[in-house]
């Protein structure tokens, strides 16, 4: 039963081809759109827990009312209050500013207290030269920069204002979005972005990792003006990344909402014009449930294929993202993710079934004799 | 013979009343026989065939169905699937499947038959009809009375007990509504079902038991021509009219 019906599925739908081909194109183009926002979204979340849960950090702290890290400022004396902390074993500082460079673009800068832990916690490794010396005026710079900027080791930075820096390496990361960016020490960016004794994020850790929850709370308490959180709920916590989610869930819902109108139109149609066929099937003893059935197969054809071909079309739109955005945004992935993939194919059945179940419904409810007699 | 269909008072409106389809009609359709059902038209053939294959809804009146109501069928669907064959006047196959595939669809919800049985049912009734070689075929490939001979098989490869054909002849040569009517006879000896026939065509008249002739909705004369021929070899008149089930209806 299944085969003929899969084969009736099928075949009405080679009846309009060319309406078949544009349906599948519109849901391959949408299905390409939301595989690239949401891979954006997961990809940077995924790299931000990555370098928090497996790298030892328990507390990351952030100024309480910052939209995101960049715009985070925290005082020098909180960083020395929270190491006296009894059960604390290190804060580490993190700076976050933008620079433009040599007067053009702008860069994601990074300060960091202590250049071979946050190469160890943010995932870098140089691919050529040397660490940064504190107070040098040197920088290392990510390999995206370096190939955009056409910058190598030993060239000379200047950022105005008599502020030459050295590049005495360069790194490459996991992280993307580090690659496109600079990194130097603490008080040469807190010079660079005017913003001395301050940091952006501090990563707290404890003798004791099982201690986290009540020294979360406890920083929470005594420093009102701080946002303590547990480094494995930072993603969920930090501005751009909730942006990003926020927008790319808004986008994700809204590209849904337009395959599935794109597919209630086409079964709109394609009922209006197999009316005299549903009333015949009808007749001859076909249940109701078997007639909406052909329509979901059908439904499930274009759906299925549509999300298969748009998640792979993906693949070749982000090395073109990546080309031209990636210095603007920093936290484009390579690819979309294979969790994309499942939840292209879920949602691709769950649209192709909803769409389809207004006009299916709607098409075999016609009583049977004005169904036959539809031209 | 078995009462396979009675119905009483039926009547069918549409536009709130503003057009009459049929009005009290009153019949009684017994199995083994052929019945073909007359009249010019719009006089409300095709409505009462709508009717009694459950594919309009009655205003009022009831059909019994070997004596069940509708509404205590375990579905209408099973229903029609099991007790009905539909043979329409436009032959109506899915034109993007086959003939032999039109021909299974009408046996395709029945679980119980298996696709080996249904195949070999379909291309024994397909070669019956002498269509056999163009089982392959797409409903759009093939002559208008090559599908309507597919229509009949698709009718016909369930053995229901009741054929409702809606001039199943109007659209071929005599050759074919020759072969096609053969078919039909044939099929109530094995099944010992009944046949409905709209129709205009004398030859199906020829081939009926019982011609039901219908004027404005109403059926205004019904003729057993079994009852003649019985009453022929009878020695009186009163044994002749009481056989012979002339009803007339105002």
């Amino acid at each position: 039963m299944f085969k003929i019906i899969t084969s009736y599925a099928f075949r009405n739908l080679m009846r309009t081809r060319l309406r078949t081909f544009f349906t599948l194109f519109s849901v391959a183009l949408i299905i390409l759109l939301y595989s690239v926002l949401t891979s954006v979204g997961s990809s940077f979340s995924e790299q931000i827990s990555n370098v928090l849960g497996d790298q030892n950090i328990d507390i990351a702290v952030q100024a309480k009312h910052a939209t995101n890290p960049s715009t985070s400022i925290i005082d020098e004396h909180i960083f020395k209050e929270i190491s006296s902390l009894d059960g604390v074993k290190a804060v580490h500082s993190l700076l976050i500013g933008n620079r433009r460079l040599q007067g053009d673009k702008l860069v994601v800068i990074l300060g960091v207290s202590n250049f071979n832990t946050f190469a160890q916690r943010l995932g870098f490794a140089l691919s050529k030269g040397r660490a940064i010396v504190s107070g040098a005026k040197e920088l290392v710079i990510g390999e995206k920069a370096a190939k955009v900027y056409g910058l190598d080791v030993g060239d000379q930075i200047g950022f105005g204002d008599d502020q030459q820096y050295s590049i005495v390496g360069i790194y490459s990361s996991w992280l993307s979005f580090l690659n496109s960016g600079l990194i130097s020490d603490l008080e040469s960016v807190q010079s660079l972005i005017s913003r001395p004794g301050k940091a952006s994020l501090l990563f707290v850790q404890l003798e004791n990792s099982s201690d986290t929850p009540k020294m979360t709370e406890k920083i929470n308490r005594q420093f009102p003006d701080m946002n303590a959180i547990q480094s494995q709920q930072l993603p969920d916590h930090l501005g751009p990344i909730k942006s990003v989610f926020y927008f790319t869930d808004i986008v994700s819902v809204m590209t849904l909402f337009i395959a599935g109108a794109v597919l209630l139109n086409t079964f709109i149609m394609a009922i209006s014009e197999r009316t005299k066929e549903l009333g015949v099937l009808s007749a001859i003893g076909w249940p109701r449930q078997m007639i909406v059935m052909v329509f979901f197969v059908e439904s499930l054809i274009l759906s299925l294929t549509g999300s298969i071909l748009g998640y792979f079309a993906s693949f070749g739109v982000f090395p073109i993202l990546q080309n031209h955005f990636s210095s603007v945004v920093m936290f484009l992935p390579n690819a979309p993710t294979l969790p994309v993939f499942f939840n292209v194919l879920l949602m691709s059945v769950v649209i192709g079934l909803l769409s389809t179940l207004f006009p299916a419904l709607y098409g075999t409810n016609i009583q049977v004799s004005k169904a036959i007699r539809h031209e | 013979m078995s009462k396979l269909v009675e119905i009483s008072g039926l009547t069918k409106v549409y536009d709130e009343g503003l057009v009459q389809g049929v009005s009290g009609i009153n019949l009684v359709l017994e199995s083994g026989n052929i019945y073909a059902l007359m009249g010019t038209s719009g006089c409300g053939k095709s409505t009462l065939l709508n009717l009694i294959g459950t594919l309009d809804i009655p205003s009022q009146g009831e059909i019994l169905y070997e004596g069940k109501r509708l509404n205590e069928m375990e579905s209408i669907s099973k229903f029609r699937r099991e007790f009905m064959g539909f043979v329409f006047q436009f032959h109506h196959l899915i034109p993007v499947l086959t003939l032999q595939e039109n021909v299974e669809s009408a046996l395709l919800p029945n679980r119980q038959v298996s696709s080996k049985e249904r195949q070999n049912r379909a291309l024994s009734l397909l070669n019956d009809m002498g269509v056999g070689h163009r089982a392959k075929a797409f409903a759009r490939q093939i002559s208008g009375g090559e599908r309507q001979r597919g229509a009949i098989a698709r009718a016909l490869i369930h053995h229901p007990k009741l054929l409702l054909a809606d001039e199943p002849t109007g659209n071929v040569d005599s050759k074919t509504a020759m072969l096609i009517l053969e078919k039909l006879r044939a099929h109530i000896k094995t099944t010992s079902g009944a046949i409905l026939i709209a129709t205009h065509d004398p030859n199906v008249a020829d081939i009926a038991d019982v011609i039901i002739e219908m004027e404005d909705g109403k059926i205004v004369s019904i003729i057993n021509k079994m009852a003649i021929t019985e009453s022929d070899n009878s020695s009186s008149l009163e044994d002749f009219n009481s056989h012979m089930r002339v009803t007339l209806f105002d």
